[in-house]
């Protein structure tokens, strides 16, 4: 054997170790980009079910307050605007101006005693609020699937393939005024010692 | 998570150790109960007879019995252990006697779940009450598609939204982590090992029922006898190599000839027979003491773990403690479930009343510890609020307590 063909040897194994590390980064990126789908479907039937309950809601208000016409306007532009809205960006932009639109028309509904009372319009109301949580809950989901793959995706190594490959950074589904405060998550190892570091309140 | 399935794979070995023990005393339990109940009778039949007259034959359907029974054992043993893993969600189910509900029975609950079930991102689980007023909860499922979870009446009234949303993220966390899975299989294990005794007693666990106590009067009794023939074998034993070492030499040199699976096999017999008579033992008692001890110890840590990943759902630590300290607080009002579910629970769902056996180890751990961790998540919990809650905790229970 020449030293030439152990050169070659060489190259090859490490041709082989650098294919099969990048074979690994890509399904692994390939995964984190499916679940950030997966997870924005969850968002997505839910700002779907909110919309579909929109009409229902601008038809009862109209009955009682058929001449505020600017604001059931309003709520119609955003609404097929969200409905329009093809990135996760732009729909939680969207989100946040039908969120205002229907607080005009909430504001509107104020006014009429009979229409709060209505059975319709409150389960109506109920049935949004409700949505609305559910969008909360699932841009939570979504967010931190988004963290997780942006994170491969912007770090070394892993930056070095996922742009030749075409992997982009995930947008974020951020709207405005839901922002919680954050909580650092921490677990020691020995609860116990965690335990006596803060002593327990005594019994009273 | 890699941890996690290692420490499950542990877990399942040790819990075959208790489990082939519980295996092998059964066969000789079975073996004598076939010998002496059925075929003894059944020697009046002359062929039978005849065959018994002979030492050989008499041997012969010994070893037929013996063999019978470990083949009912193995078979019902694999065919418990496939229904097991098979039924075991529902099993748990069945024994903390929880009912499936709808959403329109249980709006709010069932919001709860399914809005942190999307913060999860799990599949919303089914959701189950049990009609009971000790507040407590807990979390069952092979895999995160067929899971479910289960609140307490007594939960419900005790809890406001906020304890509520803690809780049930506490419990979507099992799921998410796979704990609900091995915590699970455990519950429906412990619930065969305790199957014998609950054959003899065919009722539910009452501590202080008569059979129960001559159970464990005689098989105790059997046990100890056989600890103490098995020490005498031994202290003669060791005593004659002492006194008489050449001649043990001399004995061990002419019967054993260096043939050391002879030895190993008369040994092995010498003590059978002292260990088939403590089998009732393990297979009655013994076998789910120990298991409950070990499923006990497992789900520990978990608690921790699934707090921590609760508080990333519900981004409110406080929430969780204060609901732990109240249902801590309240915690003792009549929950009494088959002891093989006590590793489930969101707390211990029996505190007060626990035996100096459980008591050893805790199943969860202490509500204070847990509550100090959660603390240091946020900004500290105020003594006030803590004392608060576990006040209310405290009026649940009296208020239990003076219906019963």
């Amino acid at each position: 054997m020449s030293a030439s063909d152990a050169t070659l040897g060489v190259i090859l194994v490490v041709v082989v170790v650098v294919l099969l590390w990048m074979i690994g980064v890509y399904n692994k990126l390939v995964r984190g980009r499916n679940r950030v789908s997966e997870a924005w479907s969850g968002i997505d039937i839910q700002l779907r079910r909110r919309a579909s309950l929109v009409p229902n809601l601008v038809e009862i208000v109209r009955g009682y307050a058929a001449h505020e016409r600017g604001v059931f306007e309003e709520v119609a532009r955003a609404r097929s605007a969200l409905q329009r809205a093809s990135s996760a960006a732009a729909s939680a932009d969207a989100h946040t101006a039908l969120s205002q639109a229907l607080g005009h028309l909430f504001a509107v509904a104020e006014a009429y005693p009979q229409l709060r009372a209505s059975e319709n319009f409150t389960a109506l109301q109920r049935d949004l609020s409700d949505a609305e949580d559910k969008v909360a809950f699932a841009r939570q989901f979504y967010n931190r699937n988004v963290l997780d793959f942006n994170t491969r995706v912007e770090s070394f190594p892993g930056n070095l393939i996922s742009s030749t490959l075409g992997f982009q950074p995930a947008e974020y589904f951020e709207t405005a005024g839901e922002g919680r405060a954050e909580v650092k998550v921490a677990l020691s190892l020995d609860p116990r010692e965690r335990a006596a570091e803060t002593p327990p309140p005594s019994p009273t | 998570m890699s941890a996690n399935r290692r420490a499950t794979r542990r877990l399942l070995a040790l819990f075959a150790l208790l489990v082939l023990p519980f295996v092998a005393g059964l066969i000789p339990s079975l073996t004598a109960v076939i010998y002496f109940g059925v075929l003894t009778p059944a020697l009046g039949t002359p062929a039978l007879a005849r065959l018994h007259a002979t030492g050989e034959g008499s041997l012969l359907t010994l070893a037929a019995t013996a063999a019978l029974a470990a083949l009912v054992v193995l078979a019902t043993g694999i065919a418990v252990a496939w229904l097991e893993v098979r039924q075991a969600t529902r099993l748990v189910l069945r024994l903390t006697r929880a009912r499936r509900t709808s959403r329109e029975d249980e709006p709010d609950l069932w919001r709860v779940v399914e809005n942190l079930g999307l913060a999860a991102g799990l599949p919303t689980p089914k959701v189950y009450v049990i009609e009971a007023r000790g507040p407590n909860a807990f979390a069952v499922g092979l895999d995160p598609e067929h899971s479910a979870v289960v609140v307490t009446r007594g939960l419900l009234g005790l809890l406001d939204r906020r304890g509520l949303h803690g809780v049930i993220a506490h419990e979507l966390s099992h799921i998410g982590n796979q704990d609900t899975r091995l915590n699970t299989l455990l519950a429906a294990v412990l619930a065969v090992l305790r199957l014998p005794l609950g054959l003899l007693t065919r009722s539910q666990f009452d501590r202080n029922s008569l059979v129960i106590k001559a159970c464990l009067v005689v098989s105790g009794l059997m046990a100890v006898i056989a600890v103490l023939v098995i020490l005498a074998i031994l202290a003669q034993v060791a005593l004659a190599a002492w006194l008489f070492p050449d001649e043990v030499h001399e004995f061990l040199a002419a019967h054993i000839h260096g043939n050391w699976l002879l030895f190993v096999i008369v040994g092995t017999m010498i003590f059978y027979g002292p260990l088939v008579m403590g089998s009732p033992f393990y297979v009655l008692f013994g076998a789910q003491l120990c298991g409950r001890r070990v499923s006990r110890g497992v789900s520990r840590q978990r608690e921790f773990l699934a707090d921590a990943d609760a508080v990333l759902l519900t981004h409110d630590p406080e929430g969780l403690a204060l609901a732990l300290v109240k249902v801590g607080a309240a915690s003792g009002v009549s929950l009494d479930f088959s002891k093989a579910t006590a590793h489930l629970f969101f707390v211990e769902p029996s505190a007060p009343e626990t035996g100096w056996w459980d008591r050893g180890v805790a199943s969860h751990p202490t509500i204070e510890a847990r509550v100090a961790v959660l603390g240091q998540m946020g900004n500290g919990i105020p003594a006030e609020a803590i004392a608060a809650a576990r006040a209310a905790g405290e009026l649940f229970r009296a208020a239990g307590r003076r219906n019963a």
